[in-house]
């Protein structure tokens, strides 16, 4: 490689890093507390007993009533199922209307099996929130979330740079050398070519999957206003349906029968962001990690309880929910967390010995600079001094 | 002691183990995510603790000074 190629990929190595590193390193630190989300949630509340399920299940409908009537005068908006982490659970979400914004839902957790309220949780951020909402979108919104992206995209190219740079830098050494009996800073600049050689893979995996993660509003905008509004073409500017709504169990009942192999996920009432102003959304998932983030909406006409569409989403969500997984660690069980805390803080390392390097190179040449002054004013005064040793 | 400079590095030499630990890493991510099953999340662990068992063991000199 030539000599200036080299140059220009270190510049481009330095630039992207230095820009990207401060906030990688938030990410790498809010995300480690999310990495254990279940367990530190499972400490700070207490786990909820579910009540043994009769001779007969209930339907939802008479879970569903039970949760309205604890708070009366709201209405639906959105149902959700957690069957892996929170079996007999069904997690309801009330507010004086479907449009209402989400800062005045309320949310309850009912008990499937004896239609009572376990719990009302504040619509309040905790201190788990707060690292979720600073991880994914810096607590600025949607325009955070893109920022957050495009930083991702930045630590993506640091870590190209990063291997190009590697070759001319190892090119004479055994893989994994550290030399320690040389200067501080070449030491650090070995474990930093080893660490960020070796998480090479977990980190551009991670770092392009959160990238990708961050395009998440943008796609499901899209998709509202594409997919989700072709599919309810034929209800177009009709008002919200009024009165009783068609049963919900029912409804279930016909998105099951509809997707065999399948477990509803989330059901969006009329009027909501995920419906229309006449269905029931019911979003059928997958059973095994990958598949459980592909989402098969099917729409239940919720007057007459009829299914009218169901559809694959589009390429570029499948994209998104199935490259998900891939940056939270959360599908192989306490181990795989683990060594993705590890992973995460090898990170840690590779970030901060890059930004010592950065600083350490900066005083070298500072004081490469000053003895370069220092000589030149030395030799100058000698040259002074031989002038007028010659005058004399 | 290890010959730490050697001047004629193959090119298996400088990218043999970054590439397979590489494999190993995707291969490791992939095993989990295919299957709900005990055993392939075994698998996944067993081969994502390689990389990190080879920062751990070639990470150690930096701390011998």
């Amino acid at each position: 490689m030539k000599a200036q190629t080299i140059r220009n990929w270190f510049n481009i190595h330095k630039w992207t890093s230095l820009v990207c590193t401060v906030f990688l390193l938030m990410l790498c630190i809010t995300g480690l507390p999310l990495i254990f989300y279940e367990e530190i949630d499972h400490l700070i509340h207490d786990e909820l007993a579910v009540s043994e399920p009769g001779p007969t299940p209930l339907t939802k409908d008479v879970v569903l009533q039970a949760a309205m009537d604890e708070i009366p005068g709201k209405e639906v908006k959105y149902i959700f199922w957690d069957q892996d982490h929170h079996p007999g659970q069904m997690f309801v979400t009330l507010a004086d209307s479907a449009e209402a914004p989400i800062e005045a839902d309320h949310y309850l957790t009912m008990d499937e099996h004896s239609a009572t309220v376990l719990e009302t949780p504040p619509n309040e951020m905790d201190f788990m929130l707060v690292m979720y909402y600073l991880h994914v979108e810096l607590l600025a919104g949607v325009p955070g979330m893109l920022f957050l992206g495009f930083m991702g995209l930045l630590f993506f190219v640091a870590i190209v740079s990063g291997v190009v740079l590697y070759g001319p830098i190892m090119k004479h050494f055994d893989f994994g050398m550290i030399r320690t009996e040389k200067s501080n800073r070449l030491r650090w600049l070995d474990l930093h070519n080893l660490l960020g050689i070796v998480t090479l893979a977990w980190a551009s995996v991670v770092g392009l999957t959160g990238v990708i993660n961050t395009l998440a509003t943008p796609a499901l905008e899209s998709w509202r206003a594409g997919q989700l509004a072709e599919m309810v073409a034929a209800y177009e500017g009709q008002p919200r349906v009024k009165g009783e709504l068609s049963s919900l169990q029912a409804a279930l009942d016909t998105a099951q029968a509809a997707a065999p192999g399948m477990e509803v996920s989330f059901v969006a009432y009329p009027g909501t962001l995920y419906s229309s102003n006449h269905h029931y959304a019911v979003y059928m998932i997958g059973t095994t990690p990958l598949t459980s983030r592909i989402i098969k909406p099917a729409l239940i006409d919720a007057k007459t309880g009829e299914l009218t569409d169901m559809r694959d989403m589009p390429w570029y969500l499948k994209t998104i929910f199935v490259s998900q997984p891939f940056h939270f660690g959360d599908y192989g069980g306490m181990p795989m967390k683990i060594i993705w805390a590890l992973f995460d803080v090898l990170t840690i390392v590779v970030l901060i010995s890059g930004l010592y390097l950065w600083f350490a190179r900066r005083r070298a040449k500072a004081e490469q600079l000053k003895r370069m002054v220092k000589n030149a004013e030395s030799a100058e005064s000698l040259t002074l001094s031989t002038i007028e040793e010659d005058a004399e | 002691m290890k010959k730490m400079l050697n001047n004629r590095n193959t090119w298996m030499g400088l990218w043999g183990m970054p590439v397979l630990l590489g494999v190993i890493t995707m291969l490791g991510l992939l095993a989990a995510i295919m299957s709900a099953d005990a055993t392939w999340h075994a698998v996944s662990w067993v081969l994502l603790a390689i990389p990190l068992y080879v920062m751990i063991r070639y990470g150690i000199p930096f701390f011998r000074r």
